[in-house]
This record gives structure tokens, C-alpha cells and sequence, in this order.
């Protein structure tokens, strides 16, 4: 495998096209949201309670999200990029090879500029999705709704723990654009209903 | 190499549709309602975030101090494009987002280049203020934009 697809999109692409009569129902999952910046970590929060989320929790740096994250079931982690010491990126990496039940919750990683020193290790980390700010309501909702129809397998290889990078069956959200690489062939692939393995 | 697959149905594609819940233009009103509060909380930390950005830029660095600075005026741009996307304040977000850029340059190209960074200080005043028509306000982006197109690196 090389170049495959990058759940990135860019900044103003993907306009969400939400159906404002979609009924969808997030009272009984569990959202945590970690952002080192207090104001905007109430306020995704606030935001989230408006879309139902009764059960939100609200970390302020990646040590204290992966404290709560080893102990507690999570369904949605939404996880602020840039944090000072160990940022978004490294919390997912880390999540993603922990071995812990949280380990494949679907993650939404909300991105500001990315450095250029951090092109890379966004691409790398493992996240569902990097959303680009400015985050408003209606892009956060139009993105946890992907995220919850997002099928794709999670694989595991030396370089990298996530989902499938190439976009299969649902393809990313509107106007985001996807890019393909060499296909994997899934007729190459041993696949059960929890797990398999591909050399 | 070695691929480990895990096919698994997220919980939370599960509780998305369970009975129950809300439309999605319920829920983005009641967002809206919950997060209104927060405005003039945004608009002050937005503000306070450009008081120190041009007390930062009114005080340029000694070299050594160069990486420290160009750090600190990157952090309060992306303070000021975060704060202020929720709102609808494209105009200052688009801003802030390309003195991000300039400043992330600056930052791997280890060399101060003042001015622009000076123009981009006082265009996000200038947005601020909200006093200027749309036309202007696009004109002013696209100066910024101009700004950054010159500062290009070879390597970017």
C-alpha cells in the first residue's frame, strides 16, 4: 500500500448539505471532547448537548483524556489537533494501539492550520476524520453523522492503526474530496465479522 | 507486510438510529440557543487575543528569542480563528488563518520578516471593528493573500 485516501479535507470544502428533516438520536451515546482551550472545549460541549448528548466528557489536555479513555466507554471522541506536549495526534496514535475497549471509537479530530511539520503525522494518526475549523454546529453535526454511517474496516499494520484510508462504500462527506492510490484488493483479503488478517 | 483487520460496527452507528431523537434542523436550533451565550465571551477572548498580538508585534525578538516569538504569534492566530469560526466571523477567521500560514513559514524558515506579519495585525483590527463593507472586507483578504504569495518559500 502507498498513497492511499486522507480523511482531511480542505479548508471551506465540503459545505455540509445536511437533510434538516434527518432523524437520528445521540441521547444515549458518549462524547467526549478534549481541547486544551477552555472556551472552546465548553463550547463544543454546549453545541453537543444541543444535539441530545446527555453524557459528555470534557478534557482539557491528552494525558487526562487517555487517564478517563482506559476506564471509561466512550462512543465518539472529538479531539482538538494542536494541544501543547502531547497533541491531538499522539492521544489518537496512542488510542489506536492501546489495546483498550476505547481503542476503535470513532474519532473526530477538529484541525485548525496544520503545521507543515505536522502534515504527516495527521494523515498517520488514525483518526475517522480531521475537520477543518472554523468548526460551526452545523459542520460538527454533519460530520458525527458521516462518522456514524462510517463503515470502513479498522486495520493494523506497522505503520499504521486506523480505518481503511480509501473510502469504500459511503465515500467521504459531500464536496470532500477523496484520493485514490493503488486499491487493495479485497478479494485478497481473509475477513470475519471481527477481525481478519491480510498479508 | 502484515495487516490486521478489524471489522467491527462502531456503538455509535448503532445509537444513531435508535427509536426516538431529533431532526436535524430541531437539534441545530437548539444548538444555536445553547451556544449564544457564548458570543460575547468569544468576542472578548477574540479581542484580548488581538491586544496581545499587537503588544507581541509592537516588540520584535532578539534572534534567539526569534522561534519563542514567531510561537507565540502563531498560537494567538489560531486563538483567534478557532474563537471566532463558531460565530460566523469568516472574514476574521480567514485572517488569522493566513497569518497562520505566514507565521508557520517564518517559523521553519528561522527568519523574522516583520512587515507582513504587521499588515496581518492590522487587517484582523480592521475586521474586527465590522465597520467596513463587504467589498472592502474582500479586498482585504485578498491583500493578505498577496502578502503571503510573496513570502512563499522555494521549498513550499
Amino acid at each position: 500500500m502507498s498513497d492511499r485516501t486522507e480523511p482531511v479535507e480542505r479548508k471551506g470544502a465540503g459545505a455540509p448539505n445536511l437533510n434538516p428533516n434527518t432523524v437520528f438520536n445521540l441521547s444515549k451515546a458518549t462524547v467526549m471532547v478534549v481541547d486544551d482551550e477552555p472556551f472552546s472545549l465548553r463550547l463544543t460541549a454546549q453545541t453537543l448537548l444541543g444535539f441530545g448528548v446527555v453524557t459528555r466528557h470534557q478534557c482539557g489536555s491528552a494525558d487526562d483524556a487517555s487517564a478517563l479513555l482506559k476506564s471509561h466507554p466512550v462512543d465518539l471522541l472529538i479531539v482538538d489537533a494542536e494541544m501543547p506536549g502531547k497533541d491531538g495526534y499522539d492521544l489518537v496514535n496512542w488510542l489506536r494501539r492501546s489495546g483498550v475497549d476505547n481503542a476503535w471509537t470513532p474519532v473526530l479530530m477538529i484541525a485548525g492550520h496544520t503545521p507543515a511539520s505536522k502534515v504527516a503525522k495527521a494523515r498517520d494518526c488514525g483518526a475517522n476524520f480531521i475537520v477543518a475549523r472554523p468548526l460551526t454546529a452545523t459542520l460538527l453535526l454533519d460530520r458525527i453523522l458521516w462518522v456514524a454511517k462510517d463503515l470502513r474496516g479498522m486495520l493494523e499494520t506497522s505503520t499504521y492503526a486506523g480505518p481503511d484510508r480509501r473510502f469504500r462504500e459511503l465515500g467521504p462527506p459531500e464536496g470532500v474530496a477523496e484520493r485514490r492510490g493503488d486499491p487493495l484488493s479485497r478479494g485478497k483479503l481473509n475477513l470475519s465479522a471481527e477481525g481478519g488478517t491480510a498479508t | 507486510m502484515s495487516v490486521n483487520w478489524v471489522m467491527r460496527r462502531s456503538r455509535l452507528s448503532k445509537l444513531v438510529n435508535q427509536p426516538g431523537g431529533v431532526t436535524v434542523s430541531k437539534a441545530l436550533a437548539e444548538a444555536a440557543v445553547q451556544t449564544e451565550e457564548f458570543r460575547a465571551e468569544a468576542m472578548t477572548v477574540v479581542a484580548a487575543a488581538l491586544d496581545e498580538l499587537d503588544a507581541v508585534v509592537a516588540a520584535p525578538p532578539a534572534t534567539e528569542d526569534l522561534p519563542a516569538w514567531l510561537e507565540r504569534v502563531y498560537f494567538l492566530a489560531t486563538r483567534i480563528s478557532d474563537t471566532a469560526g463558531p460565530f460566523g466571523y469568516e472574514d476574521l477567521c480567514a485572517a488569522a488563518f493566513s497569518l497562520c500560514e505566514l507565521a508557520d513559514r517564518q517559523r521553519r524558515g528561522r527568519a523574522l520578516d516583520l512587515p507582513p506579519i504587521r499588515v496581518h495585525a492590522g487587517a484582523l483590527r480592521l475586521l474586527l471593528a465590522g465597520d467596513q463593507p463587504p467589498a472592502a472586507r474582500k479586498a482585504v483578504l485578498a491583500g493578505l493573500a498577496q502578502v503571503v504569495e510573496r513570502t512563499r518559500n522555494p521549498v513550499d
